[in-house]
């Protein structure tokens, strides 16, 4: 039996029975079948890691021919090597958590089972993305991830707010997906097969030209950059947080907005021989961990926060794969997944506590109410801001010292890279303040019914925590398990030991300053605050209205094409060519035929001088041709 | 059961049952609308055995149906199914049982004229499709109009009169042109083999000199464009398809525009390989136009019908892009696209036609319609999808395949320095992906999603609606998860007419046999 079609296919059932028949089954069995499933899915991916540890060769699977004709063969196949390992255990680990973590928190929404039939959609889609074999079998994960992700943040669809999101996310998403395709037809075009191994094989053998390699990178990064939130295609992000907030962690944390990281990585091939997409990758990466972090501190919306943080994060991995260290991207996404999703779900948490209240200047002094959550809220912090033990501490670091040390890094891309980090923990300390600490803000009829979270949530949240504490130990095993397919360019020279404990230091230094500037400001009357706001007012202004992006994509860009659709096309040319193919033809031949016809007077005399005047005309004829 | 029988038995069905009808007499009874619908089923039945049986190796005379008509002229009466037309025959038979099942209960239903009128098309369609001898497609070609002129004049809208006229004045401006053309052919193989001769496969190989190839080029692509329609020949598209009742717009978009792409196949290339080639950047010019013009004007279209007509312009653009790409991958992924936008379109104008039997003309106003019928809103929502070409639908395999050929295929012509125009269109045909995206999902927000303030009491699908969506939903994902054992049936067939192509590029790349006309300046631009 094969294993590995399995893995994606156990989340499919679990779409099919909810989906079809889910609204009739009582919603334990509802969240048996969808926890379960990818429960077993997770399982399987354990047994194929364990196979592929001991004996360290890829699987492969070939199911079907796709399409085949002669200049294109496709095959449906799917390949479970290192990368696709890794991903793959992220994905149905982290994902079973959530889905179990969802059984609660959905508890009361009367849609659960379409709910649920979404969440194992969304799983399918995610697994078909990272094992598939080709570009195509990854593409095609990679729009239905998008689909899935369209349906989850408008699931409440009542509200035209969370539908216009949900469409905000697809578009902008198909804008990347056509640079993806391009990229993909162009590849094509050179080694003759879309199939990874195929792809990275050609190009380590004989590349094109630089510039073919280096459109080649843009294209795709271009792609990534849509899928994960980066610039100049992050502006979806932040509203996709008006999906349930268990999405948000699964889909716009987790997994499905790191699957660029996972893009970049898997076609490393061709990245290695492109240096200026890899410039553009890597300073690209490092442009929105700053923007990302600068605009996370200026937000209320806890959630919208967490969105910003998310760009950042995934910025950094973007700047590891820029600078050739596509295994300590694949950390961060790794250790990300872990602290990430727990900080949304401690978000979520609250959130359900609060009865749906997300603004942060309407919370306050929490954590002796809801002391778990907070707990796990702080650990998983304290993992984002990069403080030593938690795990986003070694993979921050990995990727800093790689835009240090790495050929094209340099002191500029990781003094950025620095002060992000730095911005990091100073929002986070700002949230967690906010959030538990301080005066409570919270309205008195919502504060009486305040609760700590239900077990279900209560235990992924701890579980989490706890990886968010731990996971990061496994730093040289992981990047060892990975160098099969990530080679990576070795930092030059031993001496720089002594640097990279030097520059482990600042990065410790720098979480230190910003977890300190946020309590000096934040803690107690919070009177500074404001007068640094109004000191700075535009600049202020820019950042939390996202630097302007969304006014301009819509103000122009939107408004442009609607303008062009509705006054030009629609009223001009459309009407021009009414009129010139319908309108003139028919008004001609009316105008004709009213001309003949009023010609048929029924006067005897009239028709005696038409004979007449033909006679004239034959004999002039006549006369003129003799 | 693959014998001649079976195709002669497959155009003569719905002849008969529309025969029968003026026979029964019964007001509203639903005898007829059985009896047509037996019909219908029994082409269906069979056209699904060839479809089932044919392997795209089948031996053509096994398929074909060959009798003297007017002799003397060469015009033979001959039908015969192949893989250029296996799938039209498919859309065609599939197409119309579903049409009557969706309007069953409609006051149309009710008069035998209707039920008349759908057989005959469908009989004239499937005679088009089918027809191996030009001057029957011809007649077939003509014949189609008159059904659909009286369908759209009796049973359209308030403006039908103007829609039924502008429509078939239109359509039969292109038909005039392109029965000269039939007609030069028949004298060109009568100067060049002795007797008069209308049989494709003696057609195919005259040898026709550029400037006859020019003309009959000119007319078949003319006639095909206005069938099709292509911009900038769309206008009598919006008022045809908002006029004609529900049935006739779902077969007029479902596979009566399909004329068009097939005709482009089985007429314009093979004919005129030389003048197809050198024309085909021109033609790409046009289809890309199609594409963004009919995909933008969707964006802002507030009636759901328009919306709909202006997506299956841009649609038909990526059919027309995909054939004069001519690689084997393109025109695969337009064979696809014509079976696919068939039964997606068909599909989207039948769900908005349930919709206005249920609420009347306020299903414009309609929204939250997941709450009011869940079916029905996961049914329409599948037919978005398709059409906004997601993978695992039958959308998502033929775009595919037709940008990526279109892809290779200018990058080709860049690299050997044929300019950089074809490269240009398929790139700009790629954004066609985000504005379908936003036009379809701007749709589906209307209509599916909002708040349900009243209680309109709308009955979600019933079995006969359900049942006549399966087969449509069936095909949308088959083509999508697993296009392969499909595909190989049209296999020999898009060999053999890009191997005419392929054949006629090498010819023209030798500078001794370059044609002298100035055609040069259509790849230049």
């Amino acid at each position: 039996m094969n294993h590995l079609m399995l893995i994606p296919l156990l989340p499919l059932v679990g779409f099919l029975i909810n989906g079809l028949i889910g609204s009739r089954l009582p919603r334990w069995l509802v969240s048996v079948i969808a926890c379960g499933l990818p429960a077993a899915a997770f399982a399987l991916t354990i047994g194929a890691f364990t196979l592929l540890r001991t004996t360290g060769t890829p699987i492969a699977e070939t199911l079907f021919t796709w399409v085949g004709a002669a200049d294109i063969k496709v095959d449906v196949a799917l390949y479970f090597d290192q990368v696709s390992a890794v991903m793959c255990l992220v994905v149905t680990g982290v994902g079973t958590l959530i889905h179990i973590y969802s059984a609660g928190y959905m508890s009361h929404d009367k849609s659960f089972a379409r709910y649920f039939a979404y969440l194992n959609l969304f799983l399918f889609f995610m697994l078909t993305l990272v094992l598939g074999k080709n570009l195509i079998m990854l593409f095609a994960g990679w729009e239905g991830v998008g689909l899935a992700s369209y349906l989850l943040i408008g699931f409440w669809f009542e509200d035209r707010e969370k539908t216009n999101a949900g469409l905000k996310a697809f578009v902008v998403n198909r804008v990347g997906d056509t640079g993806f395709v391009l990229a993909a037809f162009l590849i094509f075009y050179f080694t003759k097969t879309l199939d990874f191994q195929g792809i990275n094989g050609y190009f380590a053998a004989t590349q094109p030209s630089l510039l073919i390699m280096n459109t080649i990178g843009i294209l795709l990064l271009f792609g990534a950059c849509g899928k994960s939130a980066q610039i100049p295609l992050h502006v979806w992000l932040p509203d996709a947080m008006a999906g349930p907030t268990p999405v948000s962690a699964l889909i716009h944390a987790a997994t499905m907005v790191t699957a660029g990281v996972y893009l970049l990585s898997r076609m490393s091939g061709v990245f290695l021989h492109a240096p200026l997409a890899m410039d553009v990758v890597a300073w690209g990466g490092a442009l929105t961990a700053f923007v990302g972090a600068t605009m996370g501190i200026t937000q209320y919306n806890i959630k919208k926060v967490l969105a910003y943080s998310t760009m950042s994060q995934i910025g950094y991995m973007f700047m590891a794969c820029g600078l050739g260290a596509f295994d300590a991207g694949m950390f961060h996404l790794y250790t990300h997944a872990l602290f990430k999703a727990c900080l949304f779900l401690g978000a979520g948490a609250i959130i359900h506590a609060l009865h749906g209240e997300e603004d942060m200047r309407k919370m306050g002094g929490l954590w002796r109410k809801i002391p778990l959550t907070f707990g796990t809220f702080l650990f998983a912090s304290l993992a984002l801001s990069g403080v030593p033990p938690f795990a986003g501490f070694f993979s921050k670091d990995e990727i800093l010292w790689n835009a240090w040390s790495a050929p094209n890094g340099s002191p500029a891309i990781w003094a950025i890279g620095w002060i992000a980090a730095g911005m990091t923990a100073f929002y986070m300390t700002r949230a967690i303040i906010m959030t538990f600490f301080g005066e409570s803000n919270v309205p008195e009829k919502v504060e009486a019914g305040i609760h700590e979270a239900p077990f279900s949530m209560a235990s992924v949240l701890v579980i989490l925590a706890a990886l968010s504490l731990v996971g990061g130990f496994i730093g040289t095993r992981f990047t060892g398990f990975l160098s099969p397919v990530l080679g990576h360019p070795v930092a030059e020279g031993a001496a720089a030991g002594g640097m990279e404990h030097i520059l482990m230091g600042a990065s410790v230094a720098i979480a230190a300053c910003g977890i300190l500037l946020g309590c000096f400001l934040y803690l107690g009357k919070r009177t500074l605050v404001e007068k640094i706001r109004d000191a700075v007012g535009p600049i202020y202004r820019l950042v939390s209205n996202g630097y302007y992006f969304d006014a301009f994509y819509y103000k122009v860009v939107v408004r442009c094409v609607d303008w062009v659709s509705e006054s030009v096309l629609a009223k001009v040319t459309e009407t021009t060519f009414n009129f010139v193919a319908i309108e003139l033809p028919s008004g001609g031949i009316n105008m004709v035929s009213r001309l003949f016809s009023s010609l048929q007077t029924g006067n005897v005399q009239a028709y005696v001088l038409y004979v007449l005047l033909g006679l004239a005309l034959i004999l002039w004829w006549g006369v003129a041709h003799a | 059961m693959l014998n001649p029988t079976t195709v002669l038995a497959l155009f003569v069905l719905p002849l008969a049952f529309a025969l029968i009808l003026p026979v029964m007499t019964e007001r509203g009874s639903v005898l007829p609308r059985i009896v047509t619908m037996v019909g219908m089923l029994g082409v269906l039945a069979l056209s699904v055995t060839i479809f089932v049986g044919y392997d795209g190796s089948t031996d053509p005379q096994l398929l074909a149906v060959n009798v003297p008509w007017i002799a003397s002229l060469g015009v033979n009466f001959h039908l015969g199914v192949d893989g250029m037309n296996i799938y039209l025959m498919l859309l065609t038979s599939l197409l119309f049982p579903v049409v009557l099942a969706c309007t069953w209960k409609t006051a149309h239903a009710d008069k035998k004229l209707y039920l008349g009128l759908l057989l005959i098309m469908e009989t004239s369609l499937l005679g088009t499709f089918l027809s191996q001898n030009l001057m029957l497609f011809f007649v077939f070609w003509e014949a189609v109009l008159i059904p659909m002129f009286i369908l759209i004049l009796t049973f359209g809208g308030e403006n039908r009169r103007k829609a039924a006229m502008t429509f078939f004045m239109y359509t039969m401006v292109g038909s005039i042109l392109l029965l000269a053309a039939v007609i030069l052919l028949g004298v060109e193989s009568l100067h060049q083999t002795g007797s008069w001769n209308f049989e494709f496969s003696t057609l195919y190989h005259l040898h026709l000199s550029t400037t006859v190839q020019m003309f009959v080029f000119v007319a078949v692509v003319l006639a095909c464009l206005i069938k099709c329609p292509v911009f900038p020949f769309h206008s009598w598209l919006p008022l045809a398809y908002y006029e004609a009742p529900a049935a006739g717009t779902a077969l007029m978009a479902g596979a009566m525009s399909k004329m068009g792409a097939f005709g482009l196949l089985k007429l314009a290339i093979p004919l005129c390989p030389q003048v197809s080639v050198a024309f085909a950047p021109t033609i790409i010019l046009l289809a890309v136009i199609s594409i963004l013009y009919g995909a933008v004007l969707a964006l802002r279209q507030q009636d759901f019908k328009k919306l709909i007509a202006y997506s299956s312009l841009s649609h038909m653009g990526y059919i027309v892009l995909g054939i004069f790409c001519l690689q084997q991958s393109s025109i695969h992924g337009s064979l696809f696209q014509i079976l696919s936008h068939g039964v997606a379109v068909a599909g989207l104008f039948l769900m908005l036609d349930l919709l206005e039997q249920r609420l009347g003309a306020s299903y414009k106003q309609l929204n939250a319609l997941s709450i009011y019928a869940p079916r029905l809103a996961v049914t329409l929502m599948l037919f978005i999808l398709a059409s906004v070409a997601l993978p695992l639908t039958s959308g998502f395999t033929s775009e595919f395949l037709i940008l990526f050929g279109g892809f290779q295929h200018g990058l080709q012509l860049f690299n050997t320095g044929n300019g950089l125009l074809v490269l240009v269109c398929v790139i700009l045909a790629c954004s066609g992906m985000v504005l379908g995206a936003g036009y379809m999902l701007r749709f589906a927000r209307a209509i599916l999603y909002g708040k349900a303030n009243e209680e309109i009491g709308m009955k979600d699908m019933n079995l006969r609606e359900t049942i006549a969506f399966v087969p449509l939903l069936a095909i949308v994902v088959i083509i999508g998860i697993w296009p392969y054992p499909v595909m190989i049936k049209a296999q020999n067939a898009v060999e053999q007419l890009t191997a005419l192509a392929a054949g006629t590029q090498q010819v023209q790349a030798l500078p001794q046999t370059t044609t002298t006309l100035p055609i040069g300046g259509a790849d230049g631009h």
